[in-house]
């Protein structure tokens, strides 16, 4: 009875005492499909729940645990890098639990702890958990808020966090562990992370608002020697440091008495530095910083609607445009270019949303993609295609 | 979580908190308008005090008749209404209770007010006052805004019907309306839509607490994806090396496929700057099948290993190529059984074409040539026959009269002028490779093998029919070739049948990713290299291996196209 009662209260947000619990829900249910380069994929649906039962104890202390769970049955377009239909659907699970204080009004200091995994299965039938991709994450860490006002403010935070693949181990290394490539380890993939985030939020002039995020992650890999010059393994493990920067702004806007809406605008940038090299074996190239990047991109957005009506239109692009440093182009036959691999993917899309109930909107979206590289040896990976797809579904935001 | 739920379960706990909220809430439901949430800051001027002196705001607090209460910049107050309804203030907004119970009456000053009117008697009666106009309403939710510098305001209605008095003049707002009024215009008709800027909600109202909350979770997930993107870079990196895929049997196989330099097998020790290795790995659930191939070649090859790779089947050209093999091994197992394959002593065979026959050169001894019949038509049980020689596979094979009007027997040879696959000319040059020493084995055990025929002094192999000498388990081998999906699947099999009575079965497929059998049209008509390796690469290639020595298991392979191209070896 008393657990039916803390359930009760869970979901249904009421107030029992001095402990406040207000739900939040989040639930996509979208179907469609997508073609990739003409050739369309059967359908296939995706749904994505969000549920964080906020529990404040009291003006200074909420506890913020946050589930999210995702079938994807048909892939986003911005999910199928190299043109793949990597695979044929995927579910994933989080829990993130915040603990939230609030002190003297202006600064919050915001515990946290979280596990996700995720499940990918690359042919039909494959049992779920069996999925060679499948991860697992498990993250803690801790995050400082300052706000200026209720509208500005800024955070610091630092996380770590593992990420493993438990079914990933190289076939090379379950027989041959001589072969002398870096992948050949048994747990090549897995990865300690640090990450440490900045942000800052204030208004800006006419009702806008600007986001400023950075990311910074030190990542180490246990079981990923590195590759030298000859192809053979050094005796210590790769190292990444990535950086992503982004920029947001958002205005709303109104056209005489008929458009009312929302303009964004984001531009971001990412890079990788990494110590990893790759051997080219059928060349014999020793292809030194291979995984190293940078990155821009820039997306803008606008949603408006129209006189009377309840339709919501939304119309975004993004541009991304990534460059590798050392990681030499190569021509049809697969010989290397002097120039160096770029990869610039455009996309759009559009989506409609129509309120049919309380907090419930009937949604359509349709996106478009192009990726377009000087790299023209396609034969093991994708970089020159175009992508499309639509979906169409509910979702209920409360 | 844990906390939350540890309180909910400890029924002394639960009467320890309900206690004071009880006994609080007596007194303050006694009161009609009393305040429930401030954020920020905020005052009251309560009726009997002196001008201008104002205190502060606290929760739970009565706001009677007389009472003005006022919001600091991005702040908000939340009036609660003993039946129900509440009225929000939003930043820097100063606000006068008229009148409380059972009318409700307020003086919005400036700023903004919004009300959630509910449970309003037939007889009562709510309404917010401007210095400019007066709205009156039962049963509704709107707002209500005052720019005290620019004597000017709005009201914003979402539900309910809003009466707005200015002047004398009476308009009903409906919900989804608007409407401004100035000091200086009579009042207008309203319009569809909500006016422009932030609304309470938005500022920090009702509905702002609940977007805090989705901020604070948003911020939560933020870093979520982060995370989640590193996982999926990791991924993509390698998924370009290997795959899943289904084979013919519905079984899920894991592949990798690698090329490597300098293999440190004991075949190549002599000269591993010579040698590459191809290496094609499968695990399905109970069973784990690869392959590999060997090869050695007459110098050290090159950086580009491609450069070698593409005569290994040999080359159209003038001059002779510059690389061959001179041994090769191939090894294909289940880890319990083996098939292997050895070839020594490789060498050059030039070949060219006179229209009728073939003629076949050492180009390392001028000696050492033989002439081969093209088409050697015979005659079996009143039918003609065509005994054709292809020389780029170096074997004969026996035609129907259709079979050969149709230019079976022969294979193609690649073009690189054009890039196309042909026969060979009367005017083409054309070099393969010859092993003087193969050998087939199953488990060990030798079932076929050949080496020169010594008894006409043969120690360099030009044609293997005319200059080999062959030995089979059991004195024979008898073949036998089906296509058992039939003749329009890519699925052949070959059995040979040994004079040991043995037998060793190959079953070979054509598949797509999801273990579908191709059909023979894929490939109609693709004759260029370029598109024969676009559609080759849509598909798979299976081969089940099934002999007597094997005793009911199998030496089952997938290898995915790619890394044939990659290497060279397909062109």
């Amino acid at each position: 009875m008393r657990r039916a009662l803390a359930v009760v209260v869970l979901f249904t947000g009421a107030s029992l005492g001095a402990v406040e619990v207000t739900p939040l829900w989040n639930l996509d249910f979208l179907g469609g499909q997508h073609f990739f380069e003409g050739r369309a994929s059967s359908l296939g649906g995706n749904i994505d729940v969000g549920y964080t039962p906020v529990v404040k104890f009291s003006d200074r202390w909420s506890l913020v645990p946050t589930y999210t769970g995702s079938y994807q049955g048909t892939r986003d377009v911005q999910e199928l890098a190299g043109g793949g239909t990597l695979f044929q659907d995927s579910t994933a699970h989080g829990l993130l639990v915040k603990s939230v204080h609030q002190w003297g009004g202006r600064w919050k200091v915001k515990p946290s702890a979280g596990a996700r995994v995720e499940l990918l299965r690359e042919t039909v039938g494959e049992d779920w958990g069996d999925g060679l991709f499948d991860y697992q994450k498990y993250s803690g860490g801790i995050e400082t808020e300052y706000a200026l006002s209720p509208q500005s403010g800024g955070r610091l935070a630092y996380d770590y966090y593992q990420l493993a693949f438990p079914n990933y181990q190289s076939l090379e290394s379950a027989t041959d562990p001589t072969l002398s490539r870096e992948l050949a380890g048994e747990k090549v993939l897995d990865s300690a992370n640090h990450m440490v985030t900045l942000g800052w939020w204030s208004p800006l002039p006419a009702e806008g608002r600007l986001d400023l995020t950075a990311y910074m992650n030190s990542r180490a890999f246990g079981d990923q020697p590195i590759v030298k010059a000859d192809g053979g393994l050094s005796g210590s493990d790769r190292s990444d440091t990535t950086l992503s920067v982004s920029a947001q702004s958002a205005h709303r806007f109104s056209l005489g008495e008929t458009v009312r809406g929302l303009g964004e605008m984001s531009f971001g940038y990412g890079s990788q530095n990494s110590d990893q090299n790759h051997y080219d074996a059928r060349k014999g190239d020793f292809l030194e910083n291979y995984y190293n990047y940078t990155q821009w991109t820039v997306a803008p957005r606008v949603s408006a609607a129209f006189g009377s009506s309840r339709w919501v239109a939304t119309l975004g692009a993004a541009y991304q445009a990534r460059e590798y440093g050392d990681r030499p182009a190569q021509d049809g036959n697969g010989d290397y270019l002097s120039e160096k691999l770029k990869l610039n993917v455009f996309s759009t899309r559009l989506s409609l949303a129509y309120p049919v109930a309380k907090n419930m909107k009937l949604r359509f979206q349709s996106s478009l993609a192009w990726s377009d590289s000087n790299m023209q040896y396609e034969k093991v990976f994708r970089y020159n295609y175009r992508i499309a797809n639509y979906m169409m579904g509910f979702s209920y935001d409360y | 979580m844990t906390a939350a739920i540890g309180r909910f379960r400890t029924p002394g706990f639960i009467f320890g908190a309900l206690a004071p909220a009880l006994l609080f809430s007596l007194p303050l439901s006694a009161e009609p308008v009393v305040v429930k949430k401030i954020r920020g800051k905020a005052e009251i001027h309560r009726a009997k005090a002196p001008a201008g002196r104002w205190a502060p705001l606290r929760p739970g607090a009565p706001v009677r008749p007389g009472d003005e209460v006022r919001t600091a910049r991005e702040s908000r107050t939340e009036l609660k209404l003993d039946d129900g309804s509440k009225v929000v203030l939003g930043s820097g907004s100063r606000v006068k209770v008229v009148e409380s119970s059972p009318h409700r009456f307020f003086t919005l000053a400036a700023g903004r007010m919004k009300s959630f009117v509910k449970n309003l008697r037939p007889t009562n009666k709510f309404g917010v006052r401007t210095p400019l106009a007066a709205a009156s309403v039962r049963g509704t939710v709107f707002e209500m805004g005052f720019d005290e510098q620019g004597n000017r305001g709005f009201l914003d209605v979402s539900r309910g019907i809003v009466s707005l008095n200015q002047d004398g003049r009476e308009v009903d707002v409906r919900g989804g309306q608007r409407i401004d009024f100035l000091s200086d215009r009579p009042l207008g008709e309203p319009v569809r839509g909500r006016s422009t800027g932030a609304s309470i909600e938005e500022e920090s109202g009702e509905d702002g607490d609940r977007q805090a909350l989705k901020r604070e979770v948003g911020l939560g997930m933020s870093k979520e994806m982060v995370m989640a993107a590193a996982a999926d870079e990791m991924r993509l990196a390698e998924y370009q090396e290997g795959k899943v895929l289904i084979d013919v049997h519905g079984d899920q196989v894991r592949l990798e496929e690698y090329v490597i330099r300098r293999p440190r097998d004991a075949f190549a020790a002599a000269n591993p700057d010579r040698a590459f290795k191809l290496v094609v790995l499968n695990e399905r659930d109970a069973r784990f099948d690869y392959f590999y191939y060997l090869g050695l070649f007459n110098q050290d090859l090159p950086e580009d290993l491609s450069v070698a790779l593409n005569d290994v089947r040999g080359k159209l050209s003038a001059a002779a190529p510059d690389y061959f093999l001179t041994a090769y091994e191939m090894g294909q197992s289940n880890t319990q059984d083996t098939v292997l394959d050895q070839a020594t002593g490789g060498h050059l065979v030039k070949i060219t074409y006179d229209g009728t026959n073939y003629c076949l050169e050492d180009p390392t001894d001028a000696s050492n040539t033989r002439t081969i019949l093209a088409d050697d038509p015979f005659t079996q049980d009143g039918d003609t026959y065509h005994k054709v020689y292809d020389p780029v596979g170096d074997r004969f094979v026996n035609l129907s009269e259709a079979q050969f009007a149709a230019g079976g027997g022969q294979s193609a040879v690649y073009d690189a002028g054009t890039d196309l696959f042909r026969p060979i000319g009367t005017s083409d040059t054309f070099w393969r490779t010859s092993f003087n020493s193969y050998s087939h084995a199953l488990n060990g055990i030798a079932k076929q093998s050949y080496i020169p025929d010594a008894t006409q002094g043969i120690t360099s192999i030009l044609a293997l029919d005319h200059d080999a000498t062959f030995t089979f388990a059991g004195g024979s081998v008898f073949a036998v070739t089906e296509t058992p999906s039939g003749v329009d699947s890519l699925h052949n099999r070959v059995t040979l049948f040994y004079g040991d009575g043995a037998f060793e079965t190959v079953n070979t497929y054509i598949i797509s990713d999801d273990g579908k059998i191709g059909p023979v049209s894929a490939f109609n008509g693709l004759a260029s290299g370029a598109a024969f390796k676009d559609e080759l690469l849509k598909w798979n290639y299976e081969q089940v291996y099934e002999a007597t020595e094997f005793e009911g298991r199998k030496i089952d392979l997938v290898v995915e196209p790619k890394i044939l191209i990659k290497s060279g070896l397909l062109r």
